[in-house]
């Protein structure tokens, strides 16, 4: 809220000193901006024509910053999938199955299943 | 740079899915070599005890998902020990199709909330009462 009110405060000050400026300094300031307005795509565009930056504006350094990371993320990730025990899963479950509640008949019932499927 | 890392995605994502392919088909080999039990650790021929005697009957992929499973067998609490020597060697007479059936139907109660996989519980524990004894209350429909 502080922050906020400095920032009205100042906007206040700034808005009623340019209301004071003198008209000469006023139309120059105008066309400095237009000016720098006008020069921002183009130099981005020869930036990125010339001198191979991306259209972001991203340097070779800072798009390896964020390739390299990705990459090796999803490298990660495809091999901790190879590399996964196929039957480690399947024996996870059965010693689920061997510990729980129910006895193993109870899987095989077919009236249990049935009712399995009506509570879905 | 957008179409750039579009490109790489696809590329990276295109690996990964041959890598899993690879997978699918490395797990669709033919199976490993048996598992013999002199070459199970002493805690593993403990736990699994059970099947001493039919372990070299039982195919390969089954054998190394009992030793998966016994794997889990020291973080147990004692009533899951007790259950899991318990249903050991009734597991391993199964036929993969109804080990394979069994597995769907554990995976389907326990997606279910804790109350419905409860309800159900309670209805199986009814209807084996009145098996035992058919003066029993049947379990509710």
């Amino acid at each position: 809220m502080i922050e906020k009110d400095i920032g009205q405060s100042a906007r206040t000050y700034l808005n009623a000193s340019a209301d004071q400026l003198d008209g000469r300094i006023a139309a120059r300031l105008a066309a400095a901006r237009q000016q720098a307005l006008a020069s921002m795509p183009t130099a981005q565009v020869v930036v990125a024509q010339g001198q191979g930056q991306a259209a972001l504006g991203l340097s070779w350094r800072q798009r390896a910053l964020i390739i390299i990371p990705l990459a090796a993320l999803l490298l990660a990730l495809a091999g901790a999938n190879f590399f996964k025990d196929p039957n480690a899963e399947v024996g996870e479950l059965d010693a689920a199955i061997l510990t729980g509640e129910l006895p193993i008949d109870a899987f095989l019932d077919e009236d249990f299943d049935a009712w399995l499927k009506n509570t879905q | 740079m957008a179409r750039f890392l579009v490109l790489l995605l696809i590329s990276l994502m295109s690996a990964t899915t041959n890598l899993a392919t690879a997978q699918t088909v490395k797990a669709a080999e033919p199976p490993a070599a048996q598992v013999t039990w002199s070459s199970l650790s002493a805690e593993q021929q403990r736990i699994l005890a059970p099947l001493q005697k039919d372990w070299m009957t039982l195919p390969p992929v089954q054998q190394q998902r009992l030793v998966s499973a016994a794997k889990r067998y020291p973080g147990m609490r004692p009533i899951q020990q007790e259950r899991f020597k318990e249903r050991l060697a009734e597991w391993a007479r199964l036929t993969p199709a109804q080990r394979s059936a069994a597995r769907d139907t554990y995976k389907d109660l326990s997606r279910l909330p804790p109350e419905k996989q409860h309800e159900l519980r309670e209805r199986w524990q009814a209807k084996q009462a009145q098996k035992a004894d058919p003066t029993a209350t049947p379990p509710s429909q």
